[in-house]
């Protein structure tokens, strides 16, 4: 009955935002066009070019890693806060692995591990292609963090070297807010762009783009493979 | 120099701290110091990031109310954390990235960007009152949280598309022209950070909060936290949405009902943290209400009173609870009888939230009051403005009768409750009182300032 | 010699920080330091007001502005003189104190509190003393018999004196955002009314008048018993300061009733203070405590005030200024004589006392000589005041109100009666006999000094009725007292021929004399009483175990009080039930939001905004 109600207050309140926004005009007017619009000038590139204002051939990287680049530290930060917060809670001094109430197999331990590679590789390749193709820091970091996640999960005695990731976080996230300053000295602004944009489509181009989504995505694989650490590990009583 | 620093440093700080734990208590400190310093070197400006002229880009906008929000938070948060650092010393890290928060959510004219701060200060602050040791609390702060700041990103995401624009001053000039499209874009926002700032009837969770809070974090929640949320509030109320008519009046109610039921509430209560809470409900929503009405640059003020007030007394409250094992008020009389410094720096917080003269809060009180009355004071409510003073003034009646109440107990039953305070908190919380009568004395300098806040066109946060 | 009004406020505050810097090396010196204090700002005042040599020029509190009116100065006067006479008392009680040296310092700030009040010609900064005084006498209460006392206070002083913001910010929007004294006259229509009701309203919770008397009992009973006498004496003419400013000062309010006369506002005002009267009065009677009983006198005194202020003519006017002069100086000095007694004696319950005239003869003619006053007997100053309002209210025509006011008259016969003789009369009580002896001579220097003002102030009323005539000329009001002789004018008949009515007080304080001396010679002449024990009582042959129930004082008026008490307590449940209501919706609401549920959160999220979008979208 509880739950019943729930789904319908959610219900009406789905119902209530679509009445009210139907018979928004401004909101329907602005449907697909951009034209006119401050974002239009967030796709304004075409591939080859040199030296565009902003430089990755994916628009979607360089509104994320480019035009909001401040918003994108500030999400690492929520990962890195909530990682804090997990090892905060759950991390202890004297720790040991879950049972997860099976022993893997032969096959499952090597074929995991021969998996890890390939999947660690294809989150690197998505990493540091952020800025030509769809992807980026965020998914690749994710995907190696998976990478991690597989080896947690298939071999129940196997831990990670947490003080390696903790380092990779640290200097991760420390060298992202290092670039952003000296933008501040090399150029005029914190987090410029200050190295060459090069050729659009090109893997070395797009200044310090790439850069920071690779850090990006080391600092959200090695903080996710953290938060994984911690869930699948105890106190020993 | 540039504002930006003000939170790339604690990042840069926080991300440093995980590797060099030892040291990391006294990075914090030293961070936090600096943020309190660097504000009154940093210039007025608008400072630009990524190289991207707003409002395209990301801006963090420094102006003479974000000046006074900087100092004012980072003060506080200074404070807190010279007097708790050395009991809390594992939650370092998570504090650094509080204060890089907190700063953001002061400095940034983006809405988008903003939410990313509420979003950094939450999760830090779940984070801080997990040291209650009342999970299932913090868990309910959390779930409010979230769901606020993600009604927040719902409205916002709702005006995104209608306007095409994140940037607040670009905001504003859309919200001017096409009021009524985008009432309920702001509805959501207005939820969404009422969650935050303790409004009615959203603020279930400040009663398993600060109900159970410790020497950091009642003093963090609701010292700096509610100061910077206050203040954010008013920053998007005076700033972006200059909400009028009936909408407003909706509002002022129910913020109206917020502080009425805040101090009934607190009346109710025997505990002195729930009193303190409650109290503390109460004057959020007077500070949102005077933003609402067009009050802002005295709501400013207010919002820092309070702040300073909250300080002192959840600090001493806080660590009479931890001596003496209850925070029942019958548990406590006495308790200053032995204490005087603390018990007098503590009756002049009191005495300075119920507004009494030679104090700051008279100065903050009398003249949002006065607000109202000014001859060509164009409120944004349609008539009957009286209304809200007389609101605000039985408010404070009510107010007056527990903090009375509590202070005749706590100083005048004959006791031996003996409780030992550091020197150093004890150095603070007296700097604190002495500042609240200083600026309780200059009033005159006072109004000044404040003057100096609203700008020549009557608008008061765009310089 | 000039000097400006400041001075003396920064002065008194300088006097209340030395008092407690040397209270905390020795209490004593401490309140040493505030009889020091209150003469000099006492003398001063007095002596530059009469001179003219007071200035309200601002040098250092520049954010304010002083102006020195008449009717300041006579609040003023009375209030620094009663503070001069009650701090004599300190040094005797300091020790009976939690926190002797606040409280030295305390009763020197709500005197330069009250000072500032009275010469304030900022509005706003009249509230900012108006405040001041508020907390700094809210502390010494808890140092007395009851901590609850403290938040009754609280409550209605702040109830007040936000009435008072409020009507000053009216006023302050009705000017054009000027805070001038003056704009107080210069509202109109709706305003005016909002802001008469208002300030009334401040006038009445600090005067403690019915319906917002509860505090003042409560205080009175339970403060310290030289703060008593301070509250009583001095703070309470903060409330008739403000009365002088809203009923005279405003003029009428509202229309006239034709058939007497007179302004609905007014009407009003003299009703509720003839409610007072009574009230205060019926109150009086049925206590057992003398603190108590006085300070419900104390209450029926202010209704006489009000009464007087609200007739609006000169008689009236002057009635309740004579009136505010009469009853500082004798309540002072019965809450002193009093006080003097609970020092010794160590209560002031009626009926645990008795015979402390034997030891304190001194003591009880000063007790006599202020009940005569508050009473209305001549030859005391009481009298004159109570006789001119008497005439202003039977010339009005309002026959309710000077039924109310004889009333009250006669009451305190019945009730100040009670404690002279169970206090002071009668035998003395056996475990008295060795520790009460007479006050110390400082004690009593102020005592014989209010008694001998008040017999002052009742023969001779000229020095009086000619500083109200200043006033009424300083308040540019069209009323005049003129004195023929030694004798008070009066209203004119309507039959020809017949001067103005005259009231001679020399000339009744001398054939009072007579009386006195005729009733002296009686005395001496005839046989003595015959000495018995107090509680010689016959109980049917039993033993008595609990003595003092069977003393005479005890239920003295329960027939007349078993008319009305079924009905005492009204006011008082109000206010309570008030405050269970409120503490009641405060449980609601936390129960109705504060659970341990987000998902009541959600909800209520979801049902405001249905609530807030309804006229939009649905």
């Amino acid at each position: 009955m509880k739950n019943f109600l729930a789904l319908l207050a959610a219900l009406g309140l789905g119902v209530l935002i679509i009445l009210s926004l139907q018979n928004n005009t401004l909101f329907n007017e602005y449907g697909e066009d951009v034209t006119g619009r401050d974002s239009e000038e967030y796709g304004d590139r075409e591939y080859g070019e040199e030296n565009p204002a902003s430089g990755p051939a994916n628009i979607v990287t360089s509104i994320v890693a480019d035009f909001r680049s401040f918003d994108t530290l500030g999400e690492i930060t929520v990962l890195f806060v909530s990682s804090l917060g997990v090892a905060l809670l759950l991390g202890g001094t004297k720790q040991k692995r879950l049972d997860l109430g099976f022993h893997p197999n032969f096959m499952l331990r090597i074929g995991s591990k021969a998996l890890f590679g390939i999947i660690l590789m294809t989150g690197v390749y998505v990493t540091i292609h952020g800025h030509l193709t769809p992807g980026g820091g965020f998914p690749g970091g994710a995907m190696i963090a998976s990478s991690m996640l597989l080896l947690y999960l298939a071999d129940d005695t196997f831990r990670a070297k947490i003080k390696g990731f903790k380092i990779l976080e640290s200097v991760a996230g420390s060298l992202y807010v290092l670039i952003g300053i000296a933008g501040l000295f090399f150029a005029d602004y914190f987090l410029e762009n200050f190295l060459n944009n090069g050729v659009v489509g090109d893997l070395l181009s797009a200044g310090i783009i790439p850069l920071i989504y690779v850090l990006i995505g080391l600092k959200v694989g090695s903080e996710i493979s953290g938060v994984i650490d911690n869930f699948l590990t105890e106190e020993v009583v | 120099m540039s504002a930006i620093l003000l939170i790339a440093v604690p990042l840069l700080a926080a991300f440093i701290s995980i590797l060099v734990k030892k040291v990391s208590p006294y990075l914090l400190l030293l961070v936090s110091l600096f943020a309190l310093v660097y504000p009154f070197f940093m210039d007025m400006s608008d400072v630009i990031i990524g190289g991207f002229d707003s409002p395209i880009g990301i801006n963090l906008v420094v102006n003479k109310f974000a000046l006074t929000s900087l100092i004012a938070v980072n003060g506080l948060f200074f404070l807190v954390v010279a007097v708790n650092i050395a009991q809390y010393k594992k939650l370092s890290s998570i504090l650094l990235v509080a204060l890089a928060g907190l700063n953001g959510l002061l400095l940034t004219g983006d809405l988008f960007n903003l939410f990313v701060f509420i979003e950094i200060s939450g999760i830090a602050a779940y984070l801080i009152t997990t040291t209650n040791k009342k999970p299932l609390q913090t868990f309910n702060y959390l779930v409010a949280g979230t769901v606020g700041s993600s009604l927040y990103l719902l409205g916002l995401i709702i005006l995104y598309n209608m306007s095409g624009t994140l940037n607040m001053a670009d905001m504003a000039t859309f919200v001017e022209g096409n009021g009524m499209y985008t009432l309920f874009p702001f509805l959501l926002m207005f939820i969404g950070l009422g969650v935050e700032a303790k409004l009615l009837p959203f603020n279930s969770w400040v009663k398993g909060i600060l109900g159970h809070s410790n020497n950091l974090s009642g003093a963090m929640i609701a010292s700096v936290y509610a100061t910077a949320i206050a203040l954010v509030f008013g920053k998007l109320l005076a700033g972006v949405f200059q909400i009028e008519g009936t909408l407003a009046l909706i509002i002022a109610l129910v913020l109206g009902i917020t502080i009425l039921a805040g101090e009934a509430m607190a009346y109710a209560s025997t505990k002195a943290r729930e009193i303190l809470l409650y109290s503390s409900i109460a004057q959020a929503g007077i500070v949102i209400l005077l933003f609402t009405v067009g009050l802002g640059a005295w709501a400013t003020f207010f919002a820092i009173a309070n702040g300073v007030s909250k300080f002192i007394l959840f600090g001493v409250v806080n660590r009479l609870t931890e001596e003496v094992g209850s925070d029942e008020m019958d548990q406590l009389k006495g308790s200053f009888v032995n204490n005087k410094l603390i018990g007098v720096s503590f009756t002049v917080a009191a005495l300075s939230i119920l507004g009494l003269p030679l104090f700051f809060g008279f100065v903050v009180k009398m003249n949002s009051l006065i607000g109202f009355f000014e001859p060509d004071f164009v409120s944004n409510l349609p008539g009957g403005n009286f209304i809200f003073p007389i609101i605000i003034l039985v408010a404070s009646v009510i107010e007056g009768v527990y903090f009375v109440k509590l202070l005749t107990k706590l100083w005048y039953k004959d006791s031996d409750v003996k409780v030992n305070f550091t020197p150093l908190f004890k150095y603070v919380v007296v700097v604190l009182a002495v500042a609240l009568i200083v600026f309780g004395l200059f009033q005159g300098e006072v109004e000044e300032l404040v003057a100096s806040l609203i700008n020549p066109g009557g608008v008061f946060i765009w310089n | 010699m000039e000097l400006s009004i400041e001075i003396f406020i920064l002065a008194t505050l300088a006097f209340g920080l030395m008092a407690y810097v040397i209270g905390r090396l020795h209490k004593q010196l401490g309140s040493i330091m505030t009889i020091l204090g209150s003469l000099t700002i006492f003398g001063g005042i007095a002596y530059l007001g009469f001179t003219g040599g007071l200035t309200g020029e601002t040098a250092y509190l520049t954010f304010t502005q002083f102006e020195i009116s008449e009717f300041g100065l006579f609040f003023a006067i009375i209030v620094s003189f009663v503070f001069a006479m009650v701090s004599f008392f300190n040094p005797f009680f300091i020790k009976q104190y939690k926190y002797p040296a606040l409280y030295s310092m305390l009763f020197m700030f709500s005197l330069a509190g009250a000072i500032g009040v009275f010469f304030s010609s900022n509005l706003l900064y009249l509230f900012f003393f108006f405040e001041f005084v508020v907390w700094t006498s809210l502390f010494l209460i808890p140092m007395g018999r009851s901590k609850k006392a403290a938040s009754w206070y609280y409550g209605f002083s702040a109830a007040g004196s936000f009435m008072l913001l409020f009507a000053i910010l009216m006023i302050y929007n009705a000017n054009n955002g000027s805070f001038h004294i003056s704009g107080i006259g210069s509202v109109t229509g709706t305003t005016q009314i909002i802001v008469f009701i208002f300030m009334s309203g401040a006038a009445f919770t600090k005067l403690g008048a019915f319906p917002l008397h509860i505090w003042l009992p409560k205080v009175l009973t339970n403060a310290p018993d030289p703060v008593s006498a301070v509250f009583s004496g001095g703070l309470e003419k903060l409330g008739a300061f403000v009365a002088l400013l809203a009923i005279v000062n405003m003029g009428g309010i509202g229309f006239i009733i034709p058939s007497i006369d007179m302004y609905f506002g007014q009407m009003i005002i003299a009703t509720l203070g003839a409610l007072t009267i009574v009230f205060g009065t019926l109150m009086a009677i049925r206590q057992d405590d003398a603190k108590k009983l006085l300070a419900y006198s104390s209450m029926s005194n202010g209704g006489y005030i009000l009464v007087g202020f609200s007739m609006l003519t000169s008689q009236g006017v002057a009635g309740g200024l004579y009136h505010i002069v009469a009853h500082a100086i004798a309540s002072t000095a019965a809450f002193l004589a009093i006080a003097a007694v609970a020092r010794v004696a160590g209560t002031t319950k009626m009926k645990e006392l008795g015979g402390i005239i034997h030891k304190m003869p001194v003591t009880y003619m000063v007790y006599l000589i202020a009940i005569i006053s508050m009473a209305g007997i001549p030859p005391m100053g009481g009298f004159i005041s109570k006789w001119m309002i008497f005439q202003a209210v039977i010339d009005k025509g309002m026959i309710f109100i000077a039924i109310a006011t004889v009333f009250g008259s006669i009451g305190s016969f019945l009730y100040v009666f009670r404690p002279l003789a169970a206090l002071f009369l009668g035998q003395e009580l056996p475990q008295f006999k060795k520790t009460v002896k007479e006050a110390p001579f400082f004690m009593l220097l102020p005592m014989i000094i209010l008694s001998l003002l008040s017999v002052y102030t009742g023969v001779l009323p000229g020095v009086i009725i000619d500083f109200i005539n200043k006033i009424f000329v300083d308040m540019q009001l069209n009323y005049n007292i003129v004195m023929n002789g030694f004798a008070i004018e009066g209203y004119t008949s309507g039959i020809e021929g017949v001067g103005p009515s005259l009231l001679n007080p020399l000339l009744i304080a001398c054939v009072f004399g007579v009386g006195v001396f005729v009733a002296f010679l009686i005395f001496i002449v005839l046989k003595k009483s015959k000495k018995i024990d107090l509680m010689d009582t016959y109980t049917a042959g039993n033993f008595v175990y609990t003595e003092e129930h069977l003393h005479y004082s005890v239920d003295f008026y329960a027939p007349l009080e078993r008319l009305y008490e079924k009905y005492i307590h009204i006011m008082k449940n109000f206010y309570k039930s008030l405050a269970n209501k409120v503490r009641e919706f405060g449980a609601f609401m936390k129960y109705f939001f504060f659970t341990n549920k987000p998902e009541i959160t959600v909800f209520w999220i979801v049902a405001l905004m249905v609530f807030l979008l309804w006229g939009d979208v649905l």
